[in-house]
């Protein structure tokens, strides 16, 4: 047996809580977190919360500065803003959440598969993909609701379609990459089936393009919402939806501006979070990011010479 | 047969394609190894050696199925790895050979934890349960003079020689029969050459497995190894027991290899400085490979006949575990 | 003894950052005279790399220099401004590295490269820095040197492109050039090539090398005197014959003992054990002393001491070191 042992000090650590513990240490993820957290409850507990029903027409109270009647005010039909922004969420986020979900489960896979079969596969599942790309994606949206009917759901059906080659854009060309790394070599020589390699090696290490990706999507997918929303095609009126409202409170932009501050300030807090916890989830995600945390904490000991020595 | 090599390499030969360089162009065809043949006994240590583009990482990467070989046969233990087309077989073949690689940081996942990249292997076979696989990590820890407490860590955090390390074990994992050694040693430090030297010599002596040493470093190759084959522009020149190569070097290109190697002695080396066969100019490219004797145009002793004849390896009459690859020493026309 | 071309008392070179920072250079020493070639030897994270960019005034911003002296060929290095500093480089002193790429732009032919040079620097005329160039190629062993003048860098091999980036490196005739592992990546045979070129250039033109090398082998057939860096310090000085015959630092007896030679028969390597230890808050005592095979109570208590063993061989080691086995 070999006479040199190195013994790093042991840790008890395990990776979640150090992930977890990069995600903490993170404040402006941290914080964006509890205000997504926030306003997600809020929306879902709309019903409960809400002050008042956020379809009442009633018309004596409309255009109301905010008091304390309605804190945010009332809109042309006299409907209550805060509680239209709280009703509102529940689409808007939903929309986007869905829209997330199923664009990248769908372009994910199609870029790992274009990235590593490469050759003809590559081409074909790439032109596909381009050809999406032609059209102006809220076009192209628009176009599909024209088809299957206005309603939220072909909305986000429509909306997650147009995302799909932009995920497997990015993820093709991360796999292109990672492909060619050593250790993908290393695995192969180990006997790994090509779908072991994609799930364990290349998926793991395109995840940071991945997460800031759906965190572009998701905040792109809010604003989309609303755009169609306003052409009549997404949230039929007079179900409440932020971008709908926002809209909306364009055209009394000069007899009452307050109209535009809930929903916009919804729409920018929410879409703001999701990109700092894209921020936060891509460090944690990453093993090479602990280091500073862990530097900082346990300094001195456990660090202590901890970049590769390679020379030169 | 008794005496059946573990590995027989037959004539092997290595093609890839290059894409045109302007539209419409003549795709180029480089041959990077070009009829190669040898043998590695079980427990023996071959070392590769040979200067940049002569091949032997190719071929160390077609003997563990990296690449697909053009010609030729790799036969292990008398069946032919390069003809198995069923995935059992493949992965059968894969598990018998194993590799460890220049850059060890690259070669382990950056993702996962030492732990893992232990586990991999096992999990891709399928060998034993959870408690004996953790239990075999212990033991590979323990072999390769790591601790237990790596386990949780990941890859950027420890050294290059400690990474090395983690290579050398994920490759023993499987219990190969053979593993290819792709400049192991090459990006560390002189300090910890050595310690990764002794380990691979350990380990050797102790599981009796082959290695394929592959090295740009003659000095490194000659001390582990029991036999050397040198390798020019796709093909083996030379190949004897690594004393017998050190000490009577007969092809004018291992000549100017051994010559051109410096020893930490100050004297020496000014004295070999004086007497140092000088090539002229360097390697010709692989996709331009002269006729007759590839290493003609480098030769301090190449006649009229190694413009037309292509040498082929044969053995010295005077030593048959002697090869060489060169018409006018064959011919004892010259030393 | 002449006044040495280069005089360094007392570098000591900071990079900070993170939890502490990181001292890479410290207490370093040494001269270097008009036509020797000084080796630096040391592996990665010795400072040897870090020395030659401090000298060449290359480190900031990123890091702090600071010396008690140091001096090139008159000039106080210490209190030169960027500007000054910039007209030294390249023409007083120039470096090449171990990738010659570095020196070399991709997208313009050598030529191109070699005669803006020259006309920037020693305001030749166009034609003048022509012939000059063909015959720095040709110094440099570049057949066919009017011919390739208008190649491009990736038409060179990795040992052509080598000579190239000399060629570039001495066309303002240096007093001295630092060569950072400039044939660490090249193939043993061109190895052999580009060590002769720097030897004979330096017989014909007087000029001074510093040898920056990781390879023990070749520095002692090139250098006149070898400096062995262990952690950013100065572990043992000496002329190669000297050094090479009797080292006197643990720390360079274990690297000569630890590399394989071929003009020695199979015997088990002698492994140092360990890695080389952080560089944030490394004590003062000998940074070696953990790892040293010949370590006595005092390596760990005091800083190691400076002692001379003869003209010319400083080492900085407490041990008393018994002569080398195995050498005639």
């Amino acid at each position: 047996m070999s006479a040199v042992t190195f013994a790093p000090p042991e840790r008890s650590n395990s990776a979640l809580s150090l992930a977890s513990g990069q995600f903490l240490g993170n404040r402006a993820a941290l914080v964006s977190f509890v205000c997504f957290v926030l306003i997600t409850v809020a929306c879902l507990a709309a019903p409960l919360i809400a002050p008042y029903d956020p379809v009442a027409i009633s018309l004596s109270d409309k255009l109301q500065a905010p008091g304390m009647a309605h804190w945010l005010g009332t809109d042309y039909f006299g409907r209550d803003v805060l509680s239209r922004v709280l009703y509102g969420g529940r689409v808007s986020l939903m929309v986007a959440l869905l829209v997330v979900v199923a664009s990248t489960l769908v372009g994910v896979p199609i870029g790992l598969l274009a990235g590593f079969a490469g050759g003809r596969v590559d081409n074909a599942l790439m032109r596909i993909m381009d050809a999406f790309l032609t059209f102006p994606p809220l076009l192209l949206a628009v176009a599909i609701v024209g088809v299957l009917g206005p309603s939220i759901e072909n909305v986000m059906l429509a909306l997650a379609l147009v995302r799909v080659p932009v995920f497997a854009r990015i993820v093709r060309s991360s796999t292109l990459s990672i492909r060619e790394e050593t250790y993908v070599k290393a695995a192969r020589v180990l006997g790994s089936g090509w779908v072991r390699i994609l799930v364990t090696h290349v998926l793991r290490n395109a995840i940071a393009p991945i997460v800031v990706q759906i965190t572009i999507v998701f905040a792109g997918a809010i604003v989309s919402e609303a755009s169609i929303s306003f052409l009549g095609l997404g949230a039929q009126p007079p179900s409440p939806s932020w971008g709908r409202d926002l809209n909306e409170a364009r055209r009394f932009l000069e007899d009452a501006p307050w109209l535009l501050f809930g929903p916009s300030i919804a729409i920018l807090v929410s879409v703001l979070s999701v990109n700092f916890i894209g921020d936060g989830l891509r460090d944690a995600l990453d093993p090479r990011a602990w280091q500073t945390l862990r530097r900082a904490t346990a300094r001195g000991s456990a660090a202590q010479g901890a970049t590769p020595g390679r020379s030169q | 047969m008794i005496d059946e090599p573990l590995l027989r390499v037959d004539d092997l030969s290595v093609t890839f394609h290059r894409p045109p360089l302007r539209p419409f162009g003549k795709p180029s065809t480089v041959r990077a190894v070009d009829g190669v043949s040898f043998t590695l006994a079980r427990g023996e240590t071959l070392g590769l050696v040979g200067e940049s583009g002569c091949g032997k990482s190719t071929t160390g990467n077609a003997l563990v199925q990296l690449i697909e070989p053009s010609g030729g046969r790799i036969m292990l233990d008398g069946d032919d790895i390069s003809s198995f087309r069923s995935r059992e077989d493949r992965l059968k073949a894969r598990r018998r050979g194993q590799m460890i690689f220049q850059d060890a940081y690259a070669s382990l996942d950056p993702r996962m934890t030492i732990e893992d990249i232990l586990q991999e292997p096992m999990r891709i076979h399928a060998l034993g349960n959870r408690q004996e696989r953790s239990r075999r990590i212990q033991e590979l820890l323990d072999q390769v003079g790591l601790a237990q407490s790596f386990r949780k860590r990941y890859p950027h955090e420890m050294s290059g020689g400690q990474l090395q390390r983690i290579g050398i074990a994920r490759a023993l994992a499987v219990e190969p029969d053979f593993i290819v050694c792709d400049e192991p040693v090459s990006a560390l430090d002189v300090s910890i050459q050595a310690q990764i030297i002794n380990l691979l010599e350990d380990l050797q002596a102790e599981l009796k497995i082959a290695l394929i040493f592959i090295s740009h470093d003659l000095s490194v190759v000659q001390h582990i190894s029991h036999r050397i084959a040198v390798m020019y522009l796709g093909r083996i020149v030379e190949q004897a027991p690594a004393d017998t190569l050190y000490d009577a070097p007969r092809h004018p290109y291992t000549k100017a290899l051994l010559s051109a190697i410096s020893v930490p002695d100050p004297v020496r080396e000014r004295e070999n400085r004086k007497n140092r066969i000088l090539l002229h100019g360097e390697a010709a490219s692989p996709d331009a490979i002269p006729t007759g004797c590839r290493f003609r145009s480098r030769c301090p002793i190449a006649g009229e006949c190694c413009a037309t004849m292509d040498p082929a390896l044969a053995p010295l009459p005077v030593d048959s575990h002697h090869d060489i690859a060169c018409v006018r020493v064959l011919s004892g026309e010259a030393n | 003894m002449s006044e040495p071309l280069l005089r360094v008392k007392g570098l000591r070179t900071e990079i900070p950052g993170g939890p502490g920072s990181v001292v890479a250079v410290d207490d370093l020493s040494f001269d270097i005279h008009q036509g020797e070639i000084l080796g630096i030897v040391g592996e990665s994270g010795s400072g040897k790399s870090m020395t030659a960019l401090s000298i060449m005034g290359l480190v900031a911003p990123a890091g702090r220099v600071t010396a008690k002296r140091m001096e090139f060929d008159g000039w106080d290095l210490t209190g030169l401004d960027e500007a000054a500093m910039r007209r030294l480089r390249g023409r007083e002193m120039a470096m090449i590295f171990q990738d010659p790429m570095t020196s070399l732009n991709p997208v313009l032919s050598i030529g191109f490269q070699l005669i803006e040079q020259l006309r920037w620097r020693l305001g030749l005329s166009r034609r003048q820095a022509r012939r000059q160039a063909v015959e720095l190629l040709g110094r440099v062993g570049i057949s066919g040197a009017e011919r390739r003048l208008d190649d491009y860098p990736h038409q060179f091999s990795g040992g052509m492109r080598q000579r190239v980036s000399i060629a570039m490196a001495i066309s303002c005739e240096p007093k001295l050039l630092i060569a950072d592992e400039a044939t660490t990546a090249l193939d043993v045979t061109i190895q052999a090539q580009i060590t002769d070129l720097i030897m004979r250039l330096c017989e014909e033109s007087g000029m001074s090398v510093m040898w920056i090398s990781h390879d023990l082998g070749v520095v002692a057939g090139l250098c006149d005197r070898v400096n062995v860096m262990y952690a950013g310090r100065l572990a043992e000085s000496a002329d190669a014959m000297s050094l090479y015959a009797h080292s006197r630092h643990g720390y360079t007896r274990g690297l000569m003992k630890s590399v394989p030679r071929i003009d020695r028969r199979r015997q088990r390597l002698e492994a140092i054990a360990g890695r080389p230890p952080s560089l944030i808050d490394l004590p003062k005592t000998c940074p070696f002393e953990p790892r040293c095979a010949y370590s006595t109570p005092e390596c760990g208590a005091k800083p190691a001491p400076r002692r001379n063993f003869g003209e010319n061989h400083i080492a900085y080691c407490w041990a008393d070191l018994p002569a080398e086995e195995g050498v005639e």
